[in-house]
């Protein structure tokens, strides 16, 4: 997560997006730069690399249209780690209504996802770690990867989901419980 | 690595095992997608921007034409305007006649016709009630079939029966000259010479009287 250097460079990165003579330059280097952490942010949250595709694709695509516009009043990976997750949530939303399952059969589709996998191994570790993330609630599982996986701190997690430190490592905390209760049942 | 410290002492202190878990991805992505995924996104952006430059995925459309179709095609639409030019250059008059003045005094009598249509619509004006309640007009009629009823069963039994005569009434209405006119016409009886005689001094033999009986339906043994 950003070092203060990084953070001079985010600022470098929007000032020159904003003159419209850098701004291809500038824009390139910034998907360079952030396309990794947002892929497997979705990807945690998707599964698939078909539709992690194209989410992140219309996450960048927002950023171009947005990017001049944005005020730093947060930091530009906060911005952007909010406009993927929304994308992924709102994709998410958009698979039930048209499947028409409930949540708990969500949960089940994601299971399934993970199995049909290449290379899916229900031995390995890193797969019934997988497993047990996918038993969680949409927030709780964002929760669960940003902390675990992208090691974001709480306050940059509150800017992203927009939800207070406190209950952040709350639900964090469940989420550990409820992830060792699944491995152990294994 | 502080920050994987940091994640890790957060999972120890919450005793968790998890602490001892790798936390690489079991999946991976596709080789060469990132290094790829800049100038495929720098594309769609360039498209989005700039509509006119939509890749062209092949104008050939899969429809079958008709063999000479568009040979012909010319000589069909010249021929089509032709004839429809020799349409237009008829004579717009009719072959029928129209009587002098008709269509001076039309308007005339359309009005008049108009308005004693009108004043027809008036006289017979319907009234629609303000408010209409469902059933009402079934109830009505209902009503009106049940007087009538009452009134046909009234007269019936006032005709019928109160103004019918007994048998004995009807009879009693006969003369005596109507039943010997009737006598003497139907069977030929002289009558005055029946009601006269002497039953003891009739001439008759028995045989006679038993057959009689017999053919009126008395027997011979009663």
């Amino acid at each position: 997560m950003p070092d203060p250097s990084d953070q001079l460079d985010d600022h470098i990165l929007v000032a020159s997006f904003k003159n419209e003579q850098t701004r291809e330059e500038a824009f390139t280097k910034l998907v360079h730069k952030y396309q990794e952490r947002l892929y497997w942010h979705i990807r945690r949250m998707v599964v698939e690399h078909e539709d992690t595709n194209d989410i992140l694709q219309n996450v960048f695509i927002k950023v171009w249209k947005n990017l001049a516009e944005f005020r730093e009043e947060s930091n530009l990976y906060t911005w952007l780690y909010r406009i993927g997750t929304n994308e992924a949530l709102t994709w998410i939303e958009q698979q039930k209504r048209r499947s028409s399952v409930s949540i708990s059969e969500n949960e089940d589709v994601f299971a399934e996802r993970l199995t049909a996998q290449k290379d899916f191994d229900p031995n390995m570790v890193e797969w019934k770690l997988q497993q047990a993330i996918h038993t969680l609630p949409e927030k709780q599982k964002l929760v669960f990867n940003l902390r675990y996986y992208d090691e974001m701190p709480y306050e940059d997690m509150a800017g992203v989901l927009g939800t207070s430190v406190g209950a952040l490592k709350a639900s964090y905390h469940h989420a550990v419980k409820k992830v060792e209760a699944f491995l152990k049942g294994i | 690595m502080n920050k994987e410290n940091g994640i890790s002492q957060e999972l120890i202190s919450m005793d968790s095992f998890l602490a001892g878990y790798s936390r690489k991805m079991p999946y991976s992505a596709p080789a060469g997608y990132f290094s790829n995924f800049g100038a495929e996104l720098t594309g769609t952006i360039e498209i989005l921007d700039k509509p006119e430059l939509m890749p062209l995925w092949g104008r050939a459309l899969p429809y079958f034409v008709p063999g000479g179709y568009f040979e012909a095609l010319t000589d069909h639409i010249v021929s089509m305007a032709v004839t429809s030019d020799a349409i237009s250059n008829m004579p717009v008059g009719s072959s029928y006649n129209v009587p002098a003045g008709y269509f001076e005094t039309l308007p005339g009598q359309m009005l008049l016709a108009a308005k004693a249509s009108d004043v027809e619509v008036k006289t017979h004006a319907k009234l629609i009630p303000l408010r209409r309640r469902k059933g009402r007009s079934t109830i009505r009629w209902a009503a009106a079939a049940v007087m009538l009823m009452c009134i046909g069963l009234g007269s019936f039994e006032a005709f019928y029966s109160g103004a019918q005569p007994s048998h004995e009434k009807m009879l009693s209405s006969v003369t005596s000259g109507d039943i010997h006119d009737y006598l003497q016409h139907t069977y030929r009886l002289d009558v005055d010479q029946i009601v006269s005689a002497d039953i003891n001094n009739l001439q008759v033999d028995s045989k006679d009287i038993i057959q009689y009986l017999n053919e009126t339906g008395w027997d011979q043994t009663e």
